[in-house]
């Protein structure tokens, strides 16, 4: 076997050995692991951040539940308001003009029957015109100037069209 | 049900809060990574720690892991080499230059030749473990993950964002200067590996 040969063949041990060496190592390590103050780091880390986490999603919850409660309440109300006095007040019950009127300040009804007669039934609201003499007849006080003259007025009216009280609207 | 599925459903659980899922994770990867980045730094609190911020940045989401492109491990593979990289540089800005003439001396050798002195001591494999302690990072590194962690060429290419020809031609010459380096230091690494192979040096 000459020189060549010879170094040839160690190097082929050498790299062979490298291989085995290698192995060995290899081995080794599988028995090394991080050491466990690590994994209690870690934990205890997963526990602070997902508890933060949690906190971080009720104080959102909290910042909210005045405003849920404050929209509630003002829905809740305009609902009540709606239910109470905004449907009974139906168009057909109550022409624009008479609406309209009664947003202004109206003087009060004058009673043209008996107040018990009043409550009989559902009386009908109507406007029309009648003359300032029937007025003065009733004893209110028309001018003799228009005495003559037709006066705008919304009476109340029974089911059978008999007038139950009167008032006199504004020119 | 294969590994890479059970990752994904156990970081899914993780986020949700599931701190079992969290534990498993850790006990599953901790190993591969600790021993690699024992291996890469030679130093056990560093490794230590860096396992400890490879799993922070898991929980933290710091690190965003895509499924899509690779397997946990690997991606935890390359968190970790990342982050041995950035201690290095920061380590590297307080280290003295080389005397002129020095960095012709040894191509693959690291420059910081003390690793071999603070890397752990086992008896058996001491003298592979300094081989590859002596060895240059970026040759270190495609050492360690293919001829002790077994990874396949593509994963080392991918971890080390580098392609499939240089890990192999790292590969070829930081064996070539391990063995170099053994001859230099007249070890004989068959005997020695014989004998432990038979039993008779435990």
């Amino acid at each position: 076997m000459n020189i060549n040969d010879q170094s040839r063949q160690h190097a082929s041990e050498m790299k062979n050995s490298l291989d085995e060496y290698l192995q060995l190592l290899r081995t080794d390590l599988q028995q090394l692991d991080t050491p466990s103050k690590t994994e209690q780091a870690l934990m205890h880390a997963f526990a602070t951040q997902y508890d933060k986490q949690s906190k971080t999603g009720k104080i959102k919850q909290s910042r909210w539940r005045p405003w849920l409660a404050g929209l509630l309440t003002i829905s809740g109300s305009l609902g009540l308001f709606m239910f109470n006095v905004i449907l009974p007040m139906a168009p057909a019950r109550m022409p624009a003009e008479i609406h309209h009127a009664a947003a202004a300040d109206l003087p009060p009804f004058i009673a043209l029957v008996p107040l018990e007669r009043l409550d009989e039934g559902t009386p009908h609201m109507m406007e029309t015109q009648v003359p300032a003499a029937w007025l003065a007849s009733l004893g209110m006080p028309v001018s003799p100037e228009i005495a003559g003259e037709m006066v705008q007025a919304q009476m109340l009216v029974n089911e059978e069209g008999s007038p139950l009280a009167l008032r006199l609207l504004k020119n | 049900m294969d590994t890479q599925d059970t990752d994904n459903d156990l970081m899914r659980q993780m986020r949700e809060g599931k701190v079992c899922a969290f534990q498993l994770l850790y006990k599953r990867h901790q190993g591969a990574i600790y021993r690699y980045a024992l291996m890469r730094c030679g130093r056990t609190a560093l490794a230590a720690d860096v396992v400890q911020d490879v799993f922070m940045g898991l929980l933290n989401k710091s690190f965003n892991y895509n499924a899509s492109l690779g397997s946990l491990q690997n991606f935890l593979f390359g968190v970790t080499r990342n982050l041995l990289l950035k201690q290095e540089y920061a380590e590297s800005r307080h280290q003295p230059l080389p005397a002129y003439g020095e960095e012709e001396d040894e191509v693959l050798q690291s420059e910081a030749c003390d690793l071999s002195e603070t890397i752990f001591s086992r008896q058996l494999t001491n003298q592979v473990q300094q081989a590859i302690a002596m060895l240059r990072p970026h040759y270190r590194d495609v050492v360690i993950l293919y001829e002790l962690q077994e990874l396949s060429y593509a994963e080392i290419a991918v971890i080390c964002s580098i392609d499939i020809g240089t890990v192999r031609s790292r590969l070829s010459r930081a064996r070539a200067a391990m063995l170099d380096y053994c001859k230099k230091l007249d070890w004989n690494p068959g005997s020695g590996a014989t004998r432990i192979k038979t039993g008779t040096e435990v």
